[in-house]
């Protein structure tokens, strides 16, 4: 009896490991079965990853430099001269400029009706017309300042409210993760400033701007730490007086524009 | 049906390993392009397409190892592939570290545990340095087991045979 079940406990520890007893006698095949093994790992990996990457807005195209060049090419990368401020205003929804990546403007373009929740959580009523300089009624006036230095510094935005603010040339989005991570994606009109940049770097940066232009600083997402850090450093360290950062950084950027492109709600 | 002790230890570590891998893969799946830049940051001497051509394939192999390794299924496969994986991130994460490339990867976030308020800790957690400690241990741990189950395995069979 006891004899009879050691047996059986072998056999279905064996059968636990194996498919077939016949194999298991023989590791030639064992090998052979686990070459088959990987290969199978290998090739629904393979399906997988070209089919999720394909399908799925955020994901890494082949043969599309535009989401390496978007970065690059067009928008900031060089250094930014004084009058970056133009440059900023080239996110703004206004009308025709000239030489526009047409993407780029299809990502950023008019903050006007994008979904009820979004303009509800932006500052009172924003116009759509672009609040750049004061416009002619007057209440619009106290629409869209950047934050003064009463509000908390530095505060932690999202990018409904960052969005508009980037179009209208009122901040400037700050890009702090790895250079090569930028290089791959980031939000258009975003600048490269890596949290490992030298002190030197990041004067030179901020010299570039205004002091009262407000700075949004993101990295990767909300898993990442490195724009609270960077966001801290800018107004301790260089007493920018107007600091935010976006928590749920670049992945926020995306669920938010790309993600969401194909289907808006409606009210 | 795993009543020794030291198979019941074995079961669970890979199952650890698993859950681990899983994470993994699923940090990465969150972030494609992310995980690509990071990829990048490397600065390994590869061509870009072979490079996202790993970006678009390790996140599924990681997540197909995982759930196997959870599932208690092709053991050996699972954990000769982790295995493997993680002894080419611990040559990239070395070689990087010896190089001097600061790679902030932000893939390690203490804001969950409560500990972010120490920027310090926090940024040798995300640094290169602690990913390549992090790959070495989980890459001993991998290669431990992969070996007790080959031996395992291999008493079984001789004792299969025998019988």
């Amino acid at each position: 009896m006891s004899e009879h079940r050691k047996k059986s406990r072998a056999a279905s520890r064996v059968d636990h490991r194996h498919s077939t007893s016949q194999e298991v006698a023989r590791p030639h095949s064992r090998s052979r079965q686990i070459i088959w093994q990987l290969a199978s790992l290998l090739a629904a990996s393979v399906v997988l990853g070209f089919a999720f990457n394909s399908s799925s807005p955020v994901g890494i195209r082949f043969n599309d430099a535009t989401s390496d060049s978007l970065s690059s090419s067009e928008l900031k990368t060089e250094p930014v001269p004084v009058a970056r401020t133009n440059q900023l205003a080239m996110l703004t929804p206004t009308p025709p400029s000239s030489a526009e990546n047409p993407r780029v403007r299809q990502i950023i373009t008019p903050p006007p009706p994008l979904t009820s929740a979004p303009t509800r959580l932006l500052t009172p009523a924003t116009p759509v017309a672009p609040p750049i300089t004061p416009p002619v009624t007057a209440p619009a006036v106290a629409v869209a300042p950047p934050t003064t230095g009463v509000a908390q510094n530095p505060a932690v935005i999202h990018w409904v409210e960052a969005k508009p603010l980037a179009a209208s040339g009122q901040a400037v989005l700050v890009d702090v993760r790895h250079k090569s991570m930028y290089d791959a994606g980031h939000i258009p009109g975003a600048i490269s400033l890596p949290e490992t940049s030298t002190p030197e770097e990041f004067t030179a940066f901020l010299n570039q701007y205004p002091t009262n232009l407000t700075l949004i600083v993101y990295c990767s997402s909300t898993s990442c730490s490195q724009s609270a850090r960077v966001a801290g450093r800018l107004v301790t360290q260089y007493q920018r007086p107007s600091v935010k950062y976006m928590t749920g950084g670049y992945m926020e950027y995306q669920q938010a524009e790309l993600a969401n492109q194909p289907a808006q709600p409606q009210p | 049906m795993m009543t020794d002790p030291g198979n019941r230890v074995q079961r669970l570590l890979s199952g650890l390993l698993g859950v681990l891998m899983l994470w993994a893969a699923i940090s990465k799946l969150a972030n494609p392009t992310e995980f690509l830049g990071s990829i990048y940051a490397y600065e390994l001497p590869l061509p870009r397409p072979l490079l996202q051509a790993t970006a678009v394939v390790l996140p599924w192999l990681e997540l197909l190892c995982g759930l196997l390794l959870v599932a208690g299924l092709w053991i050996e496969t699972a954990l000769a592939t982790v295995t493997g994986l993680l002894a080419v991130f611990v040559v990239a994460t070395g070689q990087a570290w010896l190089r001097g490339l600061e790679i902030a990867c932000g893939c390690f976030s203490l804001k969950v545990f409560g500990l972010d308020s120490n920027p310090e800790l926090e940024r040798f957690l995300e640094s290169v340095a602690f990913a390549f400690f992090r790959n070495l241990l989980l890459l001993t741990l991998a290669t431990f087991l992969l070996r007790r189950t080959l031996r395992h395995n291999r008493t079984a069979t001789a004792q299969a045979t025998a019988n």
